[in-house]
């Protein structure tokens, strides 16, 4: 198996919020209604009617220096083949739930439940079986995509083209920081507007 | 002697009558003392082994998964898609790849809604009223026996027009119920339209002589989509066709939405109007269409009947006097009709849904009827990137006819006033009007005999529940048809216990160019739950007419997919097929109509006014009633997946605007008193710069009123429906879900 | 303590099983009969279990009333504690499950259900049909259990009341959040101090 670095690509231009993916996400990873790999975050921009609203994903970016893994005392995390970070032969047996994960993530992503770390796994079950994550293949809207990371880069930028005409700020977030996230992020503002840096 | 022995337990293969049935509750078996051998094992397990758990999982977890056809029940739509089994349970599901209405994705209610499976608040057996929200268990035989006895006295005494059927119309149930009605002698068949998109129906039925077209979504270069919400009123393929249409290079959608939508927030365009005055909008690009000469000419000439009486009515409707309407300048009407002109024929102006103008005002029906003149003077009706005018299937489906012939349709009155020689002669009458037969119930006793309802909540999902709960309480027998005990559920008198959509086949449906069955994919979870197909020739062999039902659901869709060549064990492997189909043709565009005149109406649609009008008090907003996506009005926010969403997004909250809520000094999150003259509740409000300052946005998922949805009521939220009154549109009776005015108080 | 006498153990668990059945004449007759009365001070005894006053045989409601409560506490319209195993644990162990009641409490058919099922069938037993949706309801266990005490080793009884009786305290306590009638939380309650008893020994 070949080890090219992989991504999941959000078109926050596209996103109608449905929450599909979320649902989807709970069902594959067998997580009980009130927890949740993915959330949606939503920022308002303007006054009426020159009102926007624009999204961004909440979710592990699987940075390509992940800090989570690195700071492990008990070294359960590491960056798995596709790029993803994820637990050691995706099993969650030897977290202890010290937080220190919670703590290193620039994000503010991991969560403890029951003792354990839990976040996006970037369902390495199914794309090692040369799927889609869960999230990515339920979406209506195609405001999520899957593929190599550069292949997203690349899509992303095409894409941009066409957003700029109205949005002059959409950005492709991710590409540089923290090595290079595996969640790539089309935004119609600046990351800032959502605490990204 | 032993004081108890054991009563529960029956060895396998004997037949032991259970007294009372399911119905009598668990109750101890009567068996006699020299049975005491029939108590014990028969066989000489190996108790050890199987009394070990774990073993016994890790072998159901090497089991297979079967994939199960079927198509979603969370809404309407029915999305087809592939119920994973494994170990004879629901396992998970995924969208059908050959469906044109999923394409092989799901919406989040599609994921959600397996939980109705194993929901331990079904309903489990038959149910009879015995007192308010109270019922007790009956067997089958005697529900059928005693709604049988009352239809045969109905019947007898030439009372059968009195009888009516209610659901939401999907193959199954327009066949078995209509079916049934004409056997019994009724012509009464009403369904949720009519708080939805009745005026839809009647606005294209009377200008392009058909109902139901489909914007073009793939192919048009200019989408203008006025209070549609692809993204939140969700039918999953055109989401996704939506989606695309914003992604693609050379469109434009242009949203005109007095809130900023899921979709809307994606547009090219936002263009916030005033609520209810999308007719004044829509006749004032018509004006710069004509008066700047931009129209399709040759489409008009082909096409248009009276075209010539509506140009000389337009003159008055300028985008100055629309501008003082609508609150949308009028250089942005001038010059979004320019835009539509240069788009021609590529472009449309959408036919919509609910969204703005399905069944909100007393000027719906007006304002579809000008939808369809605008796209017919942009030439675009029937065009590639147009207004869509569907296509029907090259060969259609069988029937039964030849050895079951169908019961003659009755001419008999309906009994809701729609339809030709009634009250409402323009409301389409595969729709009805339910609401107009809650209020005969009231006005009229003795109008309303028995009345059916299946899979369907008017009480909750129709405006004034009050109205509604008292009108359906006052016929004499209501008999509802149901998984869950819903708010119409609880005005019945007998309930009968549906099995879901997981454990039942059905009536072989087609959608355009989709032909698809929902097959059985698990075993009953509560045995004495029924499918229509048993359901119906049961209650009609009650009743005295059970001949017209000597025919299995398998001889029925065997029947059905014979013309086409499939077999009915093909059809349920492959679960959705694609079919040929051909265009439908064009008809003439009707501008004025003739009989809309003799029945004193405009022969042209007109500017009227919503009946609330649109000019607002102090401290007075437009209710709007508006979607998520993730919620299907109010039969999903008990589903804890679901509703868990509306928890975490506290979504759940009205919309107000922010320069609004800022002077009355509310703030967002602010708990307030939202008072309509039909009552005051209390509302958490969301103050957001992204609605109109004269409008209140009311999510219509929440607010449910049965004591059964345990998880709903967790949720809170006020439902729309409780501030709204009774009424009925003029022309198609529809329910007009936003006619009224609601005031804020901080509280 | 010793193992008590396997005959009064499975007297007790197919007394309990009858008294969690729809309050009729025949289960008012077990309740009046003298050995019901023996039994349980039998189990006082052994156990320091006492059959609580609500279910003596002079405080017993009459039969519209004690129907009632029954109705509401596990009857077939919405009832407020039924007792079946599956609605009290996670619907499946199954990782690979992709519904959303997976790792959720409260629905039927769960795991512990699927193994009542094949547990009843393999000892020779159908399920009845009033049980078809709770093979693992309280009832056809506490049966099933006395069976197993007659029949089966202590490691398949070990086996069964670690697995299939470990849920009673969960029962009770949705039952008081609920707000059940007094006399089947008080049933509810002997249910599970009796079987935790009585089961200490084994597991």
């Amino acid at each position: 198996m070949s080890n090219t670095r992989m991504a999941i690509l959000k078109d926050t231009s596209l996103c109608v919020a449905c929450y599909a993916c979320r649902v989807a996400c709970q069902n594959h990873n067998g997580l009980p209604e009130n927890q949740k790999y993915l959330s949606l975050q939503f920022q308002e921009k303007g006054t009426f009617p020159n009102a926007e609203q624009h999204i961004a994903r909440k979710s592990c970016m699987h940075c390509g220096d992940a800090p989570c893994a690195e700071i492990c005392p008990v070294g359960v995390l590491h960056t798995n083949r596709q790029g993803f970070v994820n637990y050691i032969d995706n099993t969650d047996e030897n977290c202890v739930g010290c937080r220190l994960c919670v703590n290193a993530c620039p994000y503010d992503i991991p969560e403890i439940a029951d003792g354990k770390m839990y976040k996006c796994t970037g369902c390495e079950e199914l794309v090692a079986a040369g799927q889609e994550p869960a999230c990515v293949d339920t979406c209506i809207a195609n405001a999520l995509t899957y593929g190599t990371f550069d292949e997203m880069a690349a899509k992303a930028n095409s894409r941009l083209a066409r957003i700029r005409t109205k949005y002059p700020a959409a950005n492709l977030y991710g590409v540089d920081s923290h090595g290079g996230l595996g969640m790539l992020t089309i935004l119609r503002t600046n990351p800032s507007d959502f605490g990204l840096s | 002697m032993a004081l108890s022995r054991r009563k529960f337990l029956i060895i396998a293969g004997a037949t032991v009558a259970v007294a009372g049935g399911v119905t009598a509750g668990i109750i101890a078996l009567n068996r006699r003392e020299d049975d005491d051998a029939d108590y014990q094992a028969a066989t000489d397990p190996d108790y050890d082994d199987l009394t070990d758990f774990p073993s016994y999982t890790e072998t159901q977890q090497a089991a297979d998964v079967e994939l199960k056809a079927s198509f979603c029940n969370a809404c309407s739509s029915h999305c087809g898609m592939w119920i994973h089994v494994k170990n004879g349970r629901a396992w998970k599901v995924t969208g059908h790849e050959n469906h044109n209405r999923s394409l092989g994705t799901l919406c989040a209610r599609a994921h959600g809604h397996l939980a109705w499976i194993y929901d331990p608040g079904r309903v489990r057996t038959p149910l009879k009223k015995v007192g308010e929200n109270q019922f007790e268990p009956i067997s089958w035989q005697q529900a059928a026996q005693e709604i049988g006895n009352k239809l045969r006295e109905v019947r007898e005494s030439g009372e059968a027009e009195k009888i009516f059927w209610g659901h939401n119309p999907r193959q199954t149930g327009v066949f078995y119920g209509t079916r049934f009605m004409h056997a019994l002698g009724s012509s009464t068949v009403v369904t949720h339209n009519a708080a939805c998109n009745t005026a839809i129906h009647c606005g294209f039925q009377n200008t392009i002589g058909r109902q139901g077209p489909a914007a073009d979504l793939r192919r048009s270069n200019y989408l203008m989509i006025i209070g549609r919400n692809y993204g939140e009123g969700i039918r999953t393929s055109q989401a996704t066709q939506f989606a695309e249409a914003i992604a693609r290079e050379g469109a434009k959608v242009v949203c005109v939405d007095p809130r900023l939508s899921a979709s809307a927030a994606l547009a090219d365009e936002w263009v916030p109007i005033r609520p209810g005055t999308d007719m004044a909008f829509i006749l004032a690009m018509c004006n710069v269409l004509i008066t700047e000469d931009l129209y399709d000419k040759g489409f008009i000439a082909e096409y248009a009947v009276g075209f010539d009486q509506f140009a000389a009515t337009i003159g008055r409707y300028t985008p100055e006097w629309a501008e003082d309407i609508t609150t949308i300048p009028a250089e942005t009407i001038t010059r979004l009709a320019r835009e539509l002109a240069a788009a021609a024929p590529a472009c449309f102006v959408d036919p919509s849904w609910k969204g703005a103008f399905g069944a909100n005002y007393a000027n719906c029906t007006e304002t579809v009827r000008t939808v369809a003149y605008i796209n017919a003077l942009l030439g675009s009706i029937g065009q590639p990137g147009g207004l869509g005018i569907g296509s029907s299937m090259a060969t259609g489906f069988g029937n039964l006819n030849e050895t079951h012939p169908a019961p003659p349709a009755p001419d008999v009155p309906r009994l809701d006033g729609a339809g030709r020689g009634g009250q409402f002669p323009f409301a389409p009458t595969p729709q009805g009007l339910p609401h107009n037969i809650a209020r005969r119930a009231m006005e009229e006793p003795g109008s309303v005999k028995v009345g059916f309802i299946r899979h369907f909540n008017p009480v909750r999902t129709f405006p004034d529940h009050n109205h509604m709960k008292t009108g359906f309480e006052a016929f004499e027998t209501l008999v509802v048809i149901e998984t869950h005990m819903t708010e119409t559920a609880l005005c019945a008198d007998y309930i009968l216990p549906e099995c879901s959509f997981a454990e039942r086949e059905e009536v072989v449906e087609n959608h355009g160019n989709t032909i698809a069955i929902r097959t059985i994919a698990v075993d009953k979870v509560y045995p004495e739950t029924k499918s229509l197909d048993e359901i119906i020739p049961m209650l009609a062999d009650a009743a005295g007419v059970g001949n017209y039902f000597g025919f299995t659901l398998d001889e029925l869709n065997t029947a059905r997919l014979a013309p086409l060549g499939i077999t009915l064990e093909e059809m349920r492997k492959k679960g959705s097929i694609t079919v040929p189909t051909n265009p439908n043709s064009m008809n003439p565009v009707i501008f004025y109509n003739e009989d809309f005149a003799a029945a004193g109406f405009n022969g042209v649609a007109r500017w009227i006014e919503p009946v609330t009008g649109f000019r607002l008090a102090d401290n007075q907003f437009r209710l709007l009633n508006v979607k998520q996506g993730y919620h299907s009005h109010t039969a999903t926010a008990n589903i804890p997946q679901l509703g868990q969403i509306t928890k975490d997004y506290n979504t759940q909250r009205p919309w107000m605007n922010a320069t609004k809520a800022a002077e009355m000094g509310i703030a967002d999150g602010d708990w307030v008193e939202i008072t309509s003259p039909q009552g005051t509740y209390r509302g958490q409000m969301k103050v957001t710069e992204l609605i109109h300052p004269e409008a209140i946005a009311f999510p219509g998922g929440y607010g449910n009123r049965t004591p059964f949805f345990e998880f709903s009521a967790s949720v809170g939220g006020v439902n729309p429906n409780d501030l709204v009154p009774f009424r009925m549109e003029p022309i198609s009776g529809h329910a007009m879900l936003q006619e009224t005015f609601v005031t804020l108080r901080r509280v | 303590m010793a193992m008590q006498d396997a005959q009064m153990r499975v007297q007790a668990y197919l007394s309990l099983s009858q008294l969690l059945q729809r309050p009729n004449e025949e289960l008012l007759e077990h309740i009046n009969n003298p050995e019901f009365d023996k039994l349980w001070q039998r189990v006082a005894g052994a156990y320091g279990i006492k059959i609580p006053k609500s279910w003596q045989a002079v405080n017993i409601p009459d039969l519209v009333e004690w129907g009632r409560a029954w109705d509401v506490t596990m009857g077939p319209v919405a009832p407020l504690a039924e007792p079946i195993e599956s609605l009290y644990k996670i619907w499946t162990t199954d990782e690979s499950c992709g519904i959303s009641i997976a790792k959720e409490k409260g629905y039927l058919k769960g795991d512990w259900a699927c193994h009542m099922e094949e547990l009843l069938i393999k000892s020779g037993f159908q399920i009845p049909m009033q049980f078809n949706h709770c093979p693992d309801h309280l009832v056809l266990e506490l049966e099933y259990f006395s069976l197993l005490i007659e029949d089966a080793s202590r490691q398949a009884q070990a086996n069964f009341a670690k697995y299939h009786l470990d849920w009673l305290e969960e029962l009770l306590k949705t039952a008081k959040d609920r707000d059940v009638p007094k006399i089947y939380q008080d049933l509810y309650r002997l249910c599970a101090d009796f079987v935790k008893a009585d089961t200490k020994m084994l597991i």
